[in-house]
């Protein structure tokens, strides 16, 4: 189906009337994995944020779609209902409200009573134990205290709880230790290897290549200055990892 | 039994409005607890006191002084229920998760009930007139020793006009595991109740006082006066909820006397009303007295909501917290005041205000308005106050997962509530509360 795809075309973004995304073509497949690599500022968070409905982002030209649909047309959550997922750099706390209250109300609000209550509770169980997370933090409020890791692995609960057909991984495994990261990469192998869920397209959006040690990218591009520089496959990763930004900064420089 | 069906074969005795005549009326025919000489001069007193609420302004529109009441009766007299005819909204809790349930429709009880564990083990629950009869030293040692006789305007309009109000006795260490329920519902007139509570050396009870209409539309006053007497080690919560109709007005003083090593927490929702004026207080007189106070209030349309929490710390060595989250919708108007009050030489007094106000429109308004005021050396006083929209990153988070905005908007706001809600003492209480809130909040 030649509609099938997260596909941004030209894409041009504000903040406050200074443009930061600069023309942005990018298509991610469904059940693939494409990895956006590029430094600090160089408008990654923003392309992530903006394809979310974030109201302090303004698109100035170009299109998002989804599988066809418009994205830019509709509000964050209406992205969401149409199978769009982002897993925030910085998840926002709610206090008052518990994980396991808001699990229940975001997956009743995308997936209006496809479950029932112990299909549910199973679903929670195990992606508790994937993330080995325990079980006491269904009743703490929502990332409220929580520690980096700790929302970290919320936000895999939530991607797992609400089934998109696409998510965007934003700075996922920034700040996060070992044991965390681990969790993180088992959860998203897990779902790679479920049928109910391997059609996931992911847009992985990071600094560091070692998240893409283990979810293994089909695509790589790399973002600077708000244009997509280089594209090409994991060894474009390993390139930066030892070259770093810089070197790919200079290269574009010369070429321009 | 439906509540209207119980309400028509009650009666109004004396004409309408808060006069004398009305006053000769209903005392002639309730008795109740205090003489008639007491209540004209009480009557006297309202007369010539001002309230000390707040003032009429550009946001606040009600003058406290100028309230109308002369559409109502000051006297009603229920038909009694038998047990089966409870309706549930009015009983709160079923008969096996209570200890008791003291029952007033319109200005008399017409229920009290009392669980044969606590009936064994001496605790009281009855009316007040009764147990000034029945409990005459007990009554006579704290009737009016705490909240003091006319000591206010509306205290003296309570004191004038007092019919019906839940007497609690809990013997020395005994502890009630189920809290006992006080149920004061408004129907065909005005309610005066006064709560008379004491919980003996090393009690412990939990009460919970549920103010209701029988009908929303009803706009009856109700004007009352809750005391109670922690004694030594006693602990005392009381949780009080309110949800009157738009129409109505809630007026209330409550004071609580902790002794040495007791802890009364205080536990109020203010929910109904287009008016409510409320004051919840302690005085800390003892070494070891605790007081901990939640509140809660939402002011949604027009309704408003002024609120007085109020701690002395009159000797050292004494605890308290206050914790009160309000939230104003639309035109909604609502003030907060918190005092607190260390005295001198009340050394080694620990005291925390907080206080936090959410702004869900433009023309809604709440003043925060602490108050300090400390005489002593070495005590530990805090107070923190916040007050805003709801948070636009919260909103954009919460949508993000695919909850319409307008349900994001509920969910944040309950969530707000939920750290000063979860204090209130058992579940139905707590998911009256959150459906009332969320019928409020859009």
């Amino acid at each position: 189906m030649a509609d099938h795809g997260l596909k941004i075309a030209g894409l041009r973004v504000s903040v406050d009337d200074k443009e930061i995304l600069k023309g942005i073509d990018l298509t991610v497949a469904p059940g693939r994995v494409h990895a956006l690599m590029g430094p600090n500022g160089s408008g990654k968070s923003t392309l992530a944020l903006a394809l979310a409905g974030h109201p302090k982002y303004t698109i100035t030209a170009g299109t998002a779609t989804l599988d066809g649909a418009d994205l830019l047309a509709l509000s964050p959550d209406k992205r969401a209902k149409l199978g769009l997922f982002l897993s925030f750099q910085y998840p926002a706390a709610i206090p008052g409200v518990t994980v396991a209250n808001f699990l229940r109300s975001a997956r009743q609000a995308v997936h209006p009573s496809d479950l029932t209550p112990a299909k549910f509770r199973k679903l929670i169980f195990d992606k508790l134990e994937v993330l080995e997370m325990e079980p006491a933090m269904l009743g703490r409020y929502v990332n409220d205290g929580f520690s980096g890791g700790e929302k970290k692995r919320l936000e895999m609960m939530q991607l797992a709880v609400l089934s998109p057909k696409y998510a965007i991984l934003d700075e996922t495994d920034s700040g996060l230790d070992v044991d965390a990261l681990r969790a993180v990469g088992n959860a998203i192998t897990a779902m790679r290897n479920d049928e109910a869920s391997e059609n996931i397209g992911y847009l992985i959006i990071t600094h560091y290549p070692r998240i893409l040690s283990l979810i293994a990218p089909d695509v790589v591009q790399v973002l600077i200055d708000g244009r997509i520089v280089k594209s090409g496959d994991a060894e474009l990763a390993n390139h930066i990892e030892r070259e770093g930004y810089d070197k790919i900064r200079d290269e574009v420089a010369g070429v321009a | 039994m439906s509540p209207s069906a119980v309400a028509s074969t009650s009666r109004a005795i004396g004409g309408a409005g808060f006069t004398r005549e009305a006053l000769e009326a209903m005392a002639a025919s309730s008795g109740g607890a205090s003489s008639l000489e007491d209540r004209i001069a009480a009557f006297e007193r309202y007369r010539s006191l001002a309230a000390a609420g707040a003032k009429p302004g550009p946001y606040w529109k009600i003058d406290l002084n100028l309230l109308d009441f002369n559409g109502y009766h000051a006297y009603r007299r229920p038909e009694k229920l038998a047990p089966g005819d409870l309706p549930p909204e009015w009983a709160l809790l079923a008969a096996d998760d209570r200890a008791g349930l003291f029952l007033q429709h319109d200005s008399e009880s017409v229920f009290v009930g009392i669980g044969s564990e606590a009936a064994r083990a001496g605790v009281v629950v009855t009316d007040l007139a009764q147990a000034k009869e029945t409990h005459a030293e007990l009554f006579a040692a704290t009737f009016n020793s705490i909240v003091l006789k006319g000591e206010s305007k509306f205290v003296a309009l309570t004191n004038a006009f007092q019919s019906g109000g839940a007497f609690v006795y809990v013997p020395p260490n005994v502890r009630l595991d189920q809290p006992i329920v006080i149920s004061y519902v408004v129907d065909g007139a005005a309610l005066f109740p006064h709560t008379l509570i004491i919980a003996a050396e090393g009690a412990e009870v939990t009460l919970i006082e549920n103010i209701i209409a029988a009908r929303g539309e009803s706009g009856h006053p109700v004007v009352g006066i809750t005391e109670v007497h922690a004694q030594e080690r006693a602990k005392v919560t009381y949780a009080a909820l309110q949800t009157l109709g738009p129409a109505a007005t809630h007026i209330v003083t409550r004071r609580a006397k902790p002794e040495a090593d007791a802890h009364v927490t205080w536990v109020v929702g203010e929910l109904g009303g287009k008016l409510s004026y409320t004051s919840v207080d302690g005085r800390l007189a003892a070494p070891g007295a605790q007081m901990s106070t939640y509140g809660l209030f939402f002011a949604a349309n027009a309704q408003h909501v002024d609120l007085t929490a109020n701690v002395d710390h009159a000797v050292g060595a004494t605890q308290s917290f206050t914790h009160i989250k309000g939230a104003a919708r639309s035109a909604g108007q609502a003030r907060f005041r918190g005092n607190i009050r260390i005295d001198a030489g009340a050394h080694g007094a620990e005291s925390a205000l907080r206080e936090d106000a959410l702004l869900l429109s433009g023309d809604a308004h709440i003043d925060s308005i602490p108050g300090l005021e400390i005489a002593a050396n070495d005590v530990k006083a805090f107070h923190g106050a916040t007050v805003g929209a709801l948070d636009e990153e919260e909103l954009f988070y919460v949508t993000a997962r695919g909850i319409p905005r307008e349900d994001a908007e509920k969910l944040i706001t309950l969530g707000f509530f939920e750290p000063v809600l979860e204090h209130f003492p058992c579940e139905p209480i707590r998911e009256r509360i959150r459906r009332s809130l969320a019928a409020s909040i859009v």
